[in-house]
């Protein structure tokens, strides 16, 4: 369904998953040219978590994440082209080439932090949101995770705190269905290393407001963000929002087995013979492909519109991947700053 | 100048940071003194029950609670309890909190302070003993400290505040009842003090080893020899100068530490002085640690094990021989 959002809001928040997904596109090619370095973790599929939440967010409100971060970070209005430069381990990187793709943060823009242990940064979100409360903010923490987190001790202390203290927090659990001992080829509901039947199951034993969205629906995952962001305000506590995403391509890496997304695609539904395989799920469940043609379908946008924002989304991913390779390493003397008092 | 004691200096300045600013906020149902010293923690559970967060036993989640809270504008400082106890917080403690600001490149301040009693507190056994000291100096970016007189308290907590850096404050529950000097001559955050003079052996310690080291150097002083006793203060940053124009003088060094010998304090000290100052020594550095096994309970076995009075004096003395 379509957010409750102005017409801007509505195409800031396509403008951004657009962007997300031009984002780590490029993170693949770049991969494949050998100028990317390490490995990565992308959220090709996962867009309308990033953007739903992000659009449901106040200016002063904290989001924190995880490894799997850059859709976040752009989601917040990152600029892609410090954010790529970050990956590359470049001088003019957000972390001033010290981050990389694990800890992508954009911290003016109040996502201070992502942390690579994937349960460590939920204590750390719900001490943000302890804050808040102290300080008498009107304003949330959020953090995003994987459902791989909801393995790890620290997921359950976290949750029990935050409920506890009805603490300020959105708790964003991605279920990829992925984890990390996932046999390739075979779907499961959530990674199959936890004992819980349903994700949320443990945060309502704890008792905490719960909610599972679909995170194809860009309009579903905004407006359970928009309902939690209104509780945590108002001293209500915290929810344990649980997003849904489908078949993984994101999972694949380092191959793109969706390719590069033909924004046509949402109203064509046709698929080139080496993607016929992924016919259904360019039809059903790619977030980006479904919120445009929700947007052409009920005559918010035209084709052309929509076709013209892509071309232009498309334009700024280039030319923040080419600042990115053209920037600077950085100078060996600053490993030695940003730690220690001078 | 008047005397206090330790455990009393400790809930003063804690209190009076307090007063000056509103983000300092306590999070740990630990308080400052541990069970026997709860009278001395009280003032400040009555003056600012308000600020004071009572948790749960969850160290994981309530230090990672206080590492986010200090990203969003709060100073918390967070009393752990034992030692021990921080190694079930050692994620946050280690991989979160010394890292975020590095990662920033330098954006992102994380002005938490972790308070625990580690060490050797007679009868803890090998599960609330712990002296984490030794491990916490690897995790680079989080900056040490240890305390061991009243009057140093004031000037290192308030170091720490202004700095805005993530901290380990290493205490100690047997400096509780010592009493000291409630002023001491200013020092910049970071230098150690020399805290006796003498001209014949230099005795390096921190926290309770500092307190066994000046009562070894009185024993000393009454058969003749003049020890220099130097307070490391802070273990992170570790300050090398003072040690080394101690030793410039001397020649000899004992260091007197309670961790266990591989990779301790007192390695880091011997190592900076044989690289930086192999030529001022005379004779090897002593190196009085406890011995590299768990801490049993048993009172004898435990004396036995540590770096005692009497074990810093006989070291100086097969130095002086």
């Amino acid at each position: 369904m379509i957010p409750i959002l102005s017409r801007d809001d509505l195409k800031l928040a396509l403008r951004r998953m657009l962007l997300i997904r031009r984002f780590e596109e490029a993170c693949i090619i770049e991969w494949h040219k050998g100028n990317v370095p390490g490995h990565y973790h992308v959220s090709v599929g996962q867009e309308a978590t990033a953007a739903g939440v992000s659009a449901a967010m106040d200016t002063d409100d904290i989001l924190f994440s995880t490894h799997r971060n850059h859709g976040h970070v752009i989601s917040r209005g990152a600029d892609p082209g410090k954010s790529f430069a970050e990956i590359l381990g470049k001088a003019t990187g957000y972390g001033r080439g010290k981050a990389g793709t694990l800890h992508g943060a954009a911290p003016e823009l109040n996502v201070p932090l992502s942390s690579a242990i994937v349960a460590g940064v939920l204590p750390i979100a719900i001490g943000a949101g302890y804050a808040m409360q102290v300080k008498g903010k009107s304003n949330v923490s959020v953090v995003m995770f994987g459902d791989g987190a909801m393995e790890e001790g620290a997921a359950y202390e976290a949750i029990n705190l935050a409920s506890l203290w009805k603490l300020p927090v959105l708790f964003v659990c991605e279920n990829n269905g992925w984890g990390v001992a996932r046999v390739p080829g075979q779907a499961s509901y959530h990674a199959p290393n936890l004992a819980l039947t349903e994700l949320i199951d443990l945060a309502k034993s704890l008792g905490m407001a719960t909610t599972t969205v679909d995170g194809v629906d860009l309009g579903d995952v905004h407006r359970a963000a928009k309902q939690a962001r209104e509780q945590g305000v108002a001293g209500e506590g915290a929810t344990f929002i649980e997003v849904r995403t489908k078949v993984w391509p994101g999972g694949q890496w380092p191959e793109l087995v969706t390719g590069i997304t033909d924004i046509t695609r949402a109203w064509t539904g046709e698929a080139p013979a080496e993607f016929a395989h992924m016919v259904d799920w360019f039809k059903h469940d790619d977030p980006v492909l479904q919120v445009a043609r929700e947007l052409n379908a009920t005559e918010i946008f035209s084709r052309d519109e929509i076709e013209a924002l892509d071309a232009e989304v498309q334009s700024q991913m280039d030319q923040a991947v080419q600042f990115a390779l053209e920037s600077p390493m950085p100078e060996l003397e600053t490993a030695f700053e940003d730690v220690w008092p001078a | 100048m008047a005397k206090v004691k330790f455990g009393e200096a400790k809930i003063k300045a804690v209190a009076d940071l307090m007063r000056e600013d509103d983000d300092i906020v306590v999070v740990g149902g630990a308080s400052f003194g541990g069970l026997h010293h709860q009278a001395y923690s009280r003032p400040l559970f009555d003056e600012f029950d308000a600020r004071i967060l009572r948790t749960p036993i969850a160290e994981l989640g309530f230090c990672g609670l206080a590492v986010g809270a200090a990203i969003a504008g709060l100073k918390p400082i967070v009393t752990i309890g034992t030692g021990s106890f921080a190694f079930e917080a050692w994620p946050q403690i280690v991989n979160e909190a010394p890292n975020i600001r590095y990662m920033s490149g330098g954006q992102v301040k994380c002005p938490v302070m972790f308070h625990t009693l580690g060490g050797i507190r007679l009868g803890g056994a090998a599960q609330h003993s712990a002296r984490p000291q030794a491990m916490l100096m690897q995790a680079a970016g989080l900056q040490v400290i240890a305390p061991a007189l009243s009057g140093d308290l004031m000037p290192l907590l308030k170091g720490v505040m202004e700095n805005e850096r993530p901290t380990f404050w290493i205490d100690h529950s047997l400096l509780t009842e010592e009493e000291w000097d409630d002023t001491l001559p200013e020092l910049p955050f970071g230098k150690a003090r020399i805290v006796r003079q003498g001209s014949d052996v230099t005795i390096v310690g921190y926290s309770i080893d500092l307190v066994r080291c000046l009562h070894a150097a009185d024993i000393l002083a009454a058969e003749g020899i003049n020890a220099e006793v130097i307070d490391l203060r802070t273990l992170a940053p570790l300050d090398h100068e003072t040690v080394l124009n101690s030793v410039a003088k001397t020649g000899l060094l004992v260091v007197s530490d309670e961790c266990s010998p591989v990779c301790s304090v007192a390695s880091e000290v011997s190592a900076f002085v044989a690289e930086e100052g192999f030529g001022l020594l005379r004779k090897p550095t002593q190196r009085l640690n406890f011995a590299n096994v768990p801490v049993p309970m048993s009172a004898v076995l435990e004396e036995h094990l540590m770096p005692t009075i009497d074990k810093v004096v006989t070291a100086a003395k097969v130095l002086m021989a």
